[in-house]
């Protein structure tokens, strides 16, 4: 015993080192883990950016080009009336335009056939759909800039999707007028 | 918190630093915690692997190696419950078992306070170390180990009974 055999157990312990060196340096396997973790996650990054890009690029191919048969029919033609668009940007001139072209839209949309408006507000449907999602991602996590642009994005392929739709029911009507 | 502001800034580099100002008291904690060397270096590995982690959101309210002690202990007693859970702790595992060991004979001779404190029951030794060794409060460490103060007292009043009988102590001196 190399403690004096007359001081007492509390003394002895407080006199023993805090610090204690491990027999061999740690560190290596530590640092292998960390640069593991750090190179996982960075792939996790790229994959939610990959998978965000690619919904993107597919709601703007559905604004654009409308396709057929996408989803079963269950539009309410309601729909546009139900969602206000203050819900949108707060820039005025965004949103007198963004206004302005959902009304020219609301009438264009009931010159076209009733299978037709039912397929259009099918799509509308979908980046509507597609922006409430990216606001409750946007929830949690309010400082993305990935979410913020692929909210922009929304309202931007929503203007565009009214202009289309008006334009296509204007050259039909100059072809077949109405 | 220079230390924590250099491992922030400087990624694993930095990290690295802060490693080797701070592994003594870790891997110290860690061993007199769970009484084996292969135990405490897999335990301050784990807490420097979930404090790299865990790093961005640490607080400058308290100081850097409290932060560390903490996210160590916390690593000894997950491990504890997860064995304990796993298997039943075997013969050879047992306290006595483990005196013998360290006195290397059935006569059990008076041991040195490093190994006696090894040789301590889990809850003891635990109680033990950081209310006697580190000089937590019986709240502090009863929070720590998430149990009640009362339970942190009657650990360290076994403790102490236990190490005197296992150093040969009288009643005054232990």
């Amino acid at each position: 015993m190399s403690e004096k055999p007359n001081l007492s157990l509390d003394a002895r312990l407080a006199r023993l080192p805090r610090e204690m060196a491990p027999q061999r340096d740690l560190w290596p396997e530590i640092e292998v883990r960390l640069t593991h973790g750090a190179r996982n996650q960075r792939r996790r990054h790229f994959a939610l950016g990959l998978a965000a890009g690619l919904a993107a690029m597919a709601l703007a191919l559905l604004a654009a080009f409308h396709p057929r048969a996408v989803l079963a029919p269950r539009a309410d033609p309601t729909l546009i009336a139900q969602t206000p668009a203050s819900a949108g940007p707060r820039d005025a001139a965004f949103v007198r335009t963004q206004a302005a072209l959902e009304q020219s839209f609301t009438v264009d949309l009931h010159r076209l056939p009733p299978q037709t408006q039912t397929r259009v507000l099918q799509d509308l449907e979908i980046i509507r759909n597609a922006r409430a999602d990216i606001r409750s991602a946007l929830d949690a996590n309010p400082q993305d800039p990935l979410l913020h642009e692929l909210l922009a994005d929304t309202w931007q392929q929503e203007i565009d999707f009214y202009t289309n739709v008006t334009s296509t029911t204007d050259s039909a009507r100059m072809r077949w007028p109405l | 918190m220079n230390s924590r502001r250099d491992a922030t800034r400087g990624g694993v580099r930095g990290f690295e630093a802060l490693y080797r100002e701070h592994v003594g008291a870790v891997y110290g904690l860690c061993y007199r915690l769970t009484g084996q060397r292969e135990t405490a270096e897999d335990c301050t590995q784990e807490t420097f692997v979930a404090a790299w982690r865990a790093l961005p959101q640490f607080e400058a309210r308290s100081a850097l190696a409290t932060w560390l002690h903490r996210i160590a202990v916390n690593k000894v007693i997950a491990r504890h419950a997860g064995l304990a859970a796993k298997v039943e702790i075997a013969a050879a595992d047992t306290p006595d078992e483990r005196l013998r060991e360290a006195a290397g004979t059935d006569a059990t001779p008076p041991l040195d306070l490093e190994r006696a404190i090894a040789t301590l029951p889990d809850g003891s030794r635990h109680v033990l170390v950081l209310v006697g060794i580190y000089g937590y409060s019986h709240t502090e460490a009863a929070q720590l180990l998430g149990i009640a103060a009362g339970t942190c007292r009657a650990h360290l009043h076994r403790a102490r009974q236990l190490l005197g009988q296992r150093m040969g102590l009288d009643e005054e001196t232990s």
